[in-house]
């Protein structure tokens, strides 16, 4: 290489003019690129979902207590023309990354039995897309009111009031877990998620199939086992990839529960298909 | 060039540069900040935090990686390589930023420790497309934290050039790694084919501009030899070396700077003690060759820094018959005098 006449010290108090040049030359470069990118990064991503966590603001809902086969608060919404209540539930999660299960369990504890018993519950609202999740922040805190225990106005009601079957189905979708999925992160799904979403089911949150149809549609399943048992340990292979589940698909009010007995990962990815397609030429 | 340690031996050129790096990426981060918030106003903070961060970093690693290619093509670009570890420094600093509310936000208040989520809420380590990319951020993450914590001239010494470069070489595998982690990552979910290309166009850069510089570097290295006598090899026209400049060498893998002056003609070692910068590249300023990276100097004759600097590089014996040069490429221990040769009919 060719040197050039002006030579560059950097402890001297100053460069030569002609270095100076090219230099203030690419940092201007610089300068035009940065604000470029920073724009076009920005713009090109995909979007985040109107998912809403309401961080800070604690809201108190009352309504019965459903445990199985996850742990819902059923809250009258509004009643029909002929006075009947319409419900809606709001499931219920844990603080952090974690179920509900310990914190219900430990009311328990203190008040005996609260199934089907009517409970005024604080917590952080989580909604999205018609379904709503209640994280109890405050843990044993949470339950604010037991005197509801009490009959009330209105009478208590099964846990299997508000369910109807709507026969085996078969979907395919993303399994990720509830909490993030309605708003507490965005994106709530996906790759960069997906340990997130382990971590989270790993914890007793119950996992939740997002189903989404060619138009961008989404419909969610909570998920559980052919009887109504936990599948969150077993199913965290599968959490964050595509699957397709079959099953007993019934309806609980205004959420989806789906029993299934089988959980198959979709054949593989393109990613791997065109790594071993490379490996071997 | 410094006698005593000092967390920062500022002067006016490393406060433009560093004033220049705080500018442009606070430019970075408030533009895509605000971008953010103001086209996707649903995004939470965090996922704000660690996407600006991240595409910062990343791109302050393009910007670190290609100084040094662009320096070996032309030397007007040395001012972006004097100050280049406070770049690399303030490039961890972002990038841990990134890291650290990543795992925050995604692995940490579970049932796990954090670290142990990091390595296990991911298992496919078998599959390409489930590869756990958190997993090859972290590691990035560690060798860019020894690269900074390492950063400062008092462990270049102690360390020794030689480890320290080598230690610092491991940006490399940092690149590979973040490429690794982008692609198996992000681009899985982001899936814009203008995320791709501009990825693309990044590694092209970094990567041609390494193939350019080594191409050019090779051009100038291996110039063919002439006949050897006595141990010697004749290796130029005295012409061929600029006044106060060199010709640098590459005869039996001792990588040799020749350099002319006074009438005089002197070879040492081509690799600077500091941070094994190309002497050959330098000048002679007041009788010391300079090196082109940071300025620390020797004298032609004895490969020693002039007192009370200590560094040393070796030497080579010179001739010259008539107006050819000759070098024994038996190199001298460090900081041994040799008389160099003297010019014919000069």
């Amino acid at each position: 290489m060719k040197p050039e006449d002006d030579f560059y010290i950097g402890w001297q108090s100053d460069a030569p003019l002609s270095i100076r040049k090219v230099v203030w030359r690419a940092v201007i470069a610089l300068a035009l690129i940065v604000p470029i990118l920073a724009g076009l990064l920005v713009w090109q991503q995909r979007g985040f979902s109107g998912a809403v966590f309401e961080y800070g603001t604690l809201t108190t809902l009352e309504g019965e207590l459903i445990r199985t086969p996850v742990p819902f608060l059923r809250v009258p919404v509004k009643q029909t023309a002929d006075n009947a209540p319409l419900f809606e539930r709001v499931l219920l999660i844990g603080f952090n990354k974690r179920g509900a299960d310990s914190t219900l369990n430990a009311w328990e504890r203190k008040y005996g039995p609260l199934t089907n018993k009517r409970l005024k519950v604080r917590g952080t609202l989580i909604y999205h897309d018609g379904k709503a999740a209640l994280e109890l922040t405050e843990e044993a805190d949470a339950l604010i009111d037991v005197s509801g225990i009490k009959p009330s106005s209105i009478p208590p009601v099964s846990s299997t009031l508000g369910q109807s079957s709507l026969g085996i189905v078969r979907l395919t979708g993303e399994i990720t877990d509830p909490k993030c999925m309605l708003g507490v992160m965005k994106p709530g799904q996906g790759r960069p998620h997906r340990s997130c979403a382990v971590r989270c089911i790993a914890g007793g949150i119950p996992p939740l199939l997002a189903v989404q149809n060619r138009s961008g549609q989404r419909n969610y399943y909570l998920v559980v086992g052919p009887m109504g048992e936990p599948l969150n340990a077993s199913i965290l292979i599968n959490v964050g990839r595509s699957v397709e589940l079959r099953g007993r698909l019934e309806q609980a009010d205004n959420w989806l529960i789906l029993y299934t007995d089988s959980v198959q990962p979709l054949a593989q990815a393109p990613l791997d298909r065109s790594m071993q397609v490379a490996m071997c030429w | 060039m410094a006698l005593n340690y000092l967390p920062v031996s500022w002067n006016g050129q490393k406060k433009l540069y560093d004033w220049t790096i705080a500018g442009l990426a606070t430019v970075y981060l408030v533009i895509f900040c605000g971008l953010q918030a103001v086209l996707f106003p649903d995004v939470t903070a965090e996922t704000i935090i660690i996407r600006a961060t991240s595409t910062l970093a990343f791109l302050m690693l393009h910007v670190i990686l290609i100084i040094g290619p662009l320096c070996r093509l032309s030397t007007r670009f040395l001012p972006l390589l004097y100050n280049r570890r406070h770049l690399g420094v303030s490039m961890f600093l972002v990038a841990s930023v990134h890291g650290i509310f990543s795992v925050i936000q995604f692995h940490s208040r579970g049932n796990v420790d954090p670290l142990v989520s990091l390595f296990t809420s991911e298992p496919g380590y078998e599959h390409l497309s489930q590869f756990p990319f958190q997993t090859l951020g972290f590691f990035a993450l560690l060798i860019l934290f020894l690269m900074a914590a390492t950063s400062h001239d008092f462990w270049l010494k102690n360390l020794s050039p030689r480890v320290w470069k080598t230690l610092h070489m491991g940006v490399y595998v940092v690149y590979g790694l973040l490429v690794m982690h982008v692609l198996l990552g992000v681009l899985q979910q982001e899936t814009a084919t203008v995320y791709t290309v501009v990825l693309g166009i990044g590694m092209a850069l970094v990567i041609g501009l390494h193939l350019a510089a080594a191409i050019v570097s090779q051009r100038t290295d291996s110039r063919p030899l002439g006949q050897a006598m006595d141990g010697f090899v004749e290796v130029c026209d005295v012409h061929e070396i600029a006044e106060n400049r060199a010709k640098t060498l590459m005869i039996n893998g001792q990588n040799i700077a020749l350099f002319r002056y006074d009438g005089k003609v002197s070879a040492i070692n081509n690799q600077c003690r500091h941070q094994n910068g190309p002497l050959g590249e330098g000048k002679i300023i007041d009788g010391c060759i300079t090196c082109p990276w940071h300025g620390y100097q020797y004298l032609p004759h004895n490969g020693q820094s002039p007192p009370p600097f200590t560094e040393k590089v070796e030497t080579y014996a010179v001739k010259c018959i008539s107006t050819r040069v000759w070098v024994d490429p038996t190199p001298a221990p460090p900081g041994t005098p040799q008389t160099p040769a003297l010019l014919n009919g000069q």
